[in-house]
């Protein structure tokens, strides 16, 4: 390889080329020198060769070889493609399928090129277990269980590292510590590797808790923790499931399976063992040379087999938790804490209160400005009392104090004063009230004498359960026009009568009792009556109108069955009110009879009838797209087609009717205009007002009627509302 | 109202008695165009095709599971509508005597079915649930086109001419749903509605309440024209149908005792008082009291054959003509 040379060193060694006199910028080519063997030499054409990677010829020309260079640049060998050896395949074909499988690889028919592509599409990659600090960082929390299992475990390289450099497994890292041999408290002191510093595991966080949040910590978890130390394996395994642990209080364990160490003498790959005999197990430790080579370098060798009895290998952790004290523990890299402090037990919870309590006052202790105000006040005995208290102390009665005010006694007389000793006392023992008024026994006063019958009545009405008067109207009028319970019983149904009538406030005295009645079953009749009589409870408001009695009788088929003998009672229900009704039955049809309100055919149902649709036409429901004008409240009410768009109206124009006092015609128009404004809201405003207006039904009314009694009522008037039917009478 | 044919010409004779029917006849039908034949619907679930003239039973149609208690036949002849107490509107194919269609939708029995529309497009039901709904025969959904909930009571007929339908509802009203005007106009009868029929013209409807009132009203004003009652026409019970005949110049109604009342529009004098009940005559002599098996529920008109047919609560239909 051709070394740079300066430019100086270049300038003086050859002069200025000869070749290149015109060479201004650069470096020019040293000029060519057969002797050289430089390769960046400046080599005229006619003397380039051609050769291959390994610097053999491989061009030649006629006066060179000639097309002697023939299969040197093709087939690579003198025989060209024929096999060098050939093998029958007769005698040994199963020989040649299997003993000779590389007779046939593809690498026998590949060149220097093909091969140097193959080896340069391998890609050098390192072992899956060879990253990482300790076996815990990268994968810390998969750490056991199944993680294992799926985990490429292997001998890292710093193990193998350190392994090189003389550290063995189970050993720390560091130099060498002189000290005596463990549970030898006499023998002389050697130099022993220092202990095994357990690996810091960083926890990833992926909670968003504050740091040093430790969670709710489980009741059973703090319970378990004690006991912890003599669970085998598995069961530490599971309990890395446990997100919300406290870290501190199982340290000890973690600290245990993360550590760096091997327990080298007890590691026989069983799960069984007893932990306690144990040194602390390394999960990652599974490679078969790694085995070989801890057995070859480990102290006890004999662990191995299970007949040779095992020698208890205390940790040494486990012996400082044991011998020494509880707070004498070391950090976790192995050393003692610094001098003068105690590792701590318990964790540090942040959120305990009262940890640092405010300091006690002294009993003896006296504020000096309390001192100074007592010492002002010292005359005055007043404490403060608030008026509540101030009352309760007080002795007095509205009477004494009344007396202390100088009021004049009222000249009114006390319940007390009717009141025989008798009832008094008993108030008297019912309140606790010693200092009641004395009972005085009077007479009542004239005309508020109550008869003995009269006092019966006042405790038996007691009995009679409420019901509203509205719903003991109804359920009278039902059972005049029709049905009313207990038609088994006439009696019954008397005293139910009876009853509905006081609730209804026709009558003033309660149903008889009957012959042999108790008074509790005569209550309890009563309270089945009101209880029948609920049924009757007349439908309040817009609901009402919903429905409607079949009082005036749909017609019947011929076919049907008859109807018990009770029809004969009909009688005309809510309906005979409505003026429209009225106007029928006096039969005049017209003006009176009819009213109009708007629907909302559907497009298509108009195409079907060939019928141009009206200007607020409703939207078809299998159409769905807007087609303009009243849609707005048209898609929602078609959608529930219990309450038609029109039934909707006429409910909305009858509450406006019920609510509206007799305030003329301009009454309906705003009540109309209410109906339809609600409906046109969203629509365009001017062109659908109007359109209500227009399509406002022909309220009637009976008492005020433009028809009937306005003075400009003309001929025609007259003649359209009474022609034809009335005209003969 | 035109008149082709003087009110005194009305065919008085019955000259034929179809006694097929083992139950109450709800609907009498007679064929469109020429009215060659004559449907009946009936409660014993059957629906049968008469030659009216020679009182031959052509067919019988049975799918119904109730009683059939409307009829409406298409104009071309090739399809009929019926329903009934199965809450169900049938179309039918005349000649294979199959249902083409069938509507459900109504939460109740369905009281009155006609065709509608250009071409009998669209099939209107009237039920007992209150409901007016129209079917849409073109589409293939199952659906109704449109619901009318108007009625607040069992709608009881419906009627159709040109963009408009009637229905007549036991509240006492009559709905003139105006397809054109977008608007309901709803004349108040006073009483239950039993039977609605609308004039050639279609600017008025004959309409009967259970008042034993017939009228005539104006579709315009809504005025009634002319009211048609009698002593001795009693309908306060039943479902009872009237119609206009002899191109609108009469109307004739059943009656709940077995006679059939047939008055004259332009007077409103009652013109006929007709017995349909076999042997009717004798004990109407002897004023015996009717019961159900008497009520003419059905009558209907033929224009062109000048003939017409009652049915009632005997199951007989009685097909009435010129003497001769």
């Amino acid at each position: 390889m051709s070394s740079k040379r300066s430019r100086a060193a270049f300038e003086t060694d050859h002069g200025p080329p000869v070749h290149a006199p015109y060479a201004l910028y650069g470096t020019p080519l040293p000029a060519y020198d057969p002797e050289a063997h430089d390769h960046g030499s400046y080599v005229p054409v006619w003397k380039q060769e051609v050769t291959d990677e390994r610097g053999r010829k491989r061009l030649h020309g006629a006066f060179t070889g000639g097309f002697s260079a023939g299969y040197f640049n093709t087939v690579g060998s003198k025989e060209g493609w024929t096999p060098s050896t050939f093998v029958s395949s007769r005698g040994n074909r199963a020989k040649d399928g299997k003993a000779q499988p590389q007779g046939q690889r593809v690498e026998e028919f590949m060149d220097e090129e093909d091969l140097a592509e193959q080896a340069e599409s391998q890609k050098l990659e390192t072992q899956g277990g060879f990253a990482g600090l300790g076996n815990g960082s990268g994968d810390g929390e998969g750490k056991g269980m199944f993680a294992d299992l799926f985990r490429a475990s292997g001998e890292m390289m710093g193990v193998k590292l350190l392994q090189r450099m003389g550290w063995r497994q189970g050993q720390g890292v560091g130099p060498r510590v002189k000290r005596q041999a463990q549970g030898d408290e006499k023998g002389e002191a050697h130099m022993f590797a220092p202990d095994n510093a357990p690996m810091i595991t960083i926890n990833r966080k992926t909670d968003r808790k504050g740091l040093g949040f430790e969670g709710e910590s489980k009741l059973e978890d703090q319970a378990l923790s004690a006991g912890r130390d003599d669970e085998d394996e598995d069961e530490r395994d599971a309990r890395i499931l446990q997100s919300n642990r406290s870290k501190m209080l199982t340290k000890p364990k973690k600290v245990k399976t993360s550590s760096l160490g091997v327990g080298v003498l007890n590691d026989t790959g069983s799960g069984d063992e007893d932990p306690y005999a144990m040194g602390p197990q390394i999960s990652y430790n599974r490679v078969i040379g790694g085995d070989k080579k801890k057995k070859k370098g480990g102290i006890l060798a004999s662990n191995a087999t299970p007949a040779v009895s095992k020698p208890v290998f205390i940790a040494k952790k486990l012996v400082q938790r044991t011998t020494t004290s509880a707070g004498f523990r070391k950090c976790h890299d192995g050393r003692l804490p610094l001098d003068g402090f105690v590792l701590s037990l318990a964790p540090l919870i942040i959120t305990e209160e009262n940890k640092h309590p405010p300091p006690e006052v002294p009993p003896s202790w006296q504020s000096s400005k309390a001192s100074t105000t007592q010492s002002t006040t010292a005359g005055i005995t007043s404490t403060f009392t608030s008026t509540a208290d101030a009352a309760k102390i007080s002795t007095l009665n509205p009477t004494s104090r009344a007396a202390l005010l100088g009021e004049q006694p009222l000249p009114g007389k006390s319940i007390f004063d009717y009141l025989s000793p008798a009832t008094r006392d008993k108030l008297a023992t019912a309140t606790g009230l010693p200092n009641l008024p004395p009972a005085r026994n009077e007479r009542a006063p004239a005309g508020f004498e109550t008869s003995e019958a009269d006092t019966k009545r006042r405790t038996l009405r007691d009995l009679v359960p409420a019901l509203d008067k509205e719903t003991a109207g109804a359920a009278l009028q039902r059972g005049k026009t029709g049905w009313m319970p207990y038609a088994e019983d006439e009696a019954k149904r008397e005293r139910y009568r009876a009853f509905l009538e006081v609730r209804a406030g026709l009558r003033a005295e309660l149903p008889e009792r009957g012959e042999g009645f108790g008074l509790e079953a005569w209550g309890r009749e009563m309270g089945e009556f009101a209880q029948a009589a609920e049924v009757f409870k007349p439908i309040s408001g817009l609901m009402a109108t919903r429905f409607t009695s079949s009082v005036s009788g749909a017609p019947r088929l011929a076919s049907d069955a008859p109807e018990p003998a009770a029809t004969a009672a009909r009688v005309e229900g809510w309906r005979s009110e409505d003026p429209a009704e009225k106007a029928a039955k006096m039969g005049m049809f017209g003006p009176l009879t009819r009213s109009k309100v708007p629907f909302y055919p559907t497009r298509l149902l108009c195409k079907r009838f060939n019928v141009r649709p009206p200007a607020n036409v409703g939207v078809d429901r299998d159409e769905g797209g807007g087609v303009g004008g009243t849609e707005g409240g048209g898609a929602g009410d078609r959608r529930l087609e219990v309450v038609g768009q029109a039934s909707l109206d006429r409910m909305m124009r009858e509450a406006n009717w019920g609510k509206r006092p007799a305030a003329g015609s301009g009454g309906f128009v705003s009540g109309g205009m209410e109906g339809g404004s609600g409906r046109d809201e969203g629509g365009e405003g001017e062109e659908e007002e109007q359109l209500a207006r227009e399509q406002l039904p022909a309220e009637v009314r009976v008492d005020t009627n433009d028809a009937l009694e306005g003075r400009k009522a003309g001929e025609a008037v007259f003649r359209a509302i009474f022609g034809d039917s009335e005209e003969e009478d | 109202m035109s008149r082709t044919t003087h009110p005194s010409s009305f065919p008085t004779t019955p000259f034929t008695r179809l006694t097929t029917h083992t139950a109450p006849v709800h609907a009498l039908a007679f064929s469109s165009g020429s009215g060659q034949y004559l449907l009946t619907g009936s409660q014993d679930r059957s629906i049968r095709l008469f030659n009216p003239t020679s009182s031959k039973l052509i067919q019988t149609y049975s799918a119904h599971g109730y009683g059939v208690l409307d009829l409406a036949v298409s104009t071309d002849n090739s399809r009929f509508a019926s329903a009934g107490g199965d809450k169900v509107v049938f179309i039918w194919d005349v000649a294979s005597a199959a249902t083409v269609r069938r509507f459900q939708g109504h939460a109740g029995r369905v009281n009155g079915v006609r065709f509608a529309g250009e071409g009998d497009a669209v099939v209107v039901s009237g039920s007992f649930d209150g409901t007016v709904r129209c079917w849409d025969l073109r589409a293939r959904g199952e659906r109704a086109v449109m619901v009318w909930g108007e009625a607040r009571d069992s709608v009881s007929c419906v009627a159709v001419a040109g963009g408009s339908v009637w229905a007549g509802s036991v509240d006492g009203r009559v709905r003139c749903y105006d397809l054109r005007a977008g608007e309901v106009e709803v004349d108040c009868l006073g009483a239950s509605v039993t039977s609605l029929g609308v004039t050639g013209a279609g600017d008025g409807y004959l309409v009967s309440t259970l008042d034993s009132k017939i009228r005539l009203m104006d579709c315009g004003s809504g005025a009634c024209l002319q009211k048609f009652g009698s002593e001795g026409f009693v309908n306060e019970e039943y479902r009872v149908r009237s119609t206009l005949g002899m191109g609108d110049a009469v109307a004739i109604s059943g009656g709940q005792d077995g006679r059939v009342f047939v008055w004259d529009v332009l007077s409103g004098e009652v013109m006929h008082r007709l017995w349909h009940k076999r042997g009717g005559e004798a004990e109407g002599a002897m004023g015996g009291n009717s019961g159900k098996r008497d009520v003419v529920s059905a009558v209907a008109w033929n224009q062109t054959r000048k003939m017409w047919a009652s049915a009632g609560g005997d199951g007989e239909v009685v097909v009435w003509g010129k003497g001769d």
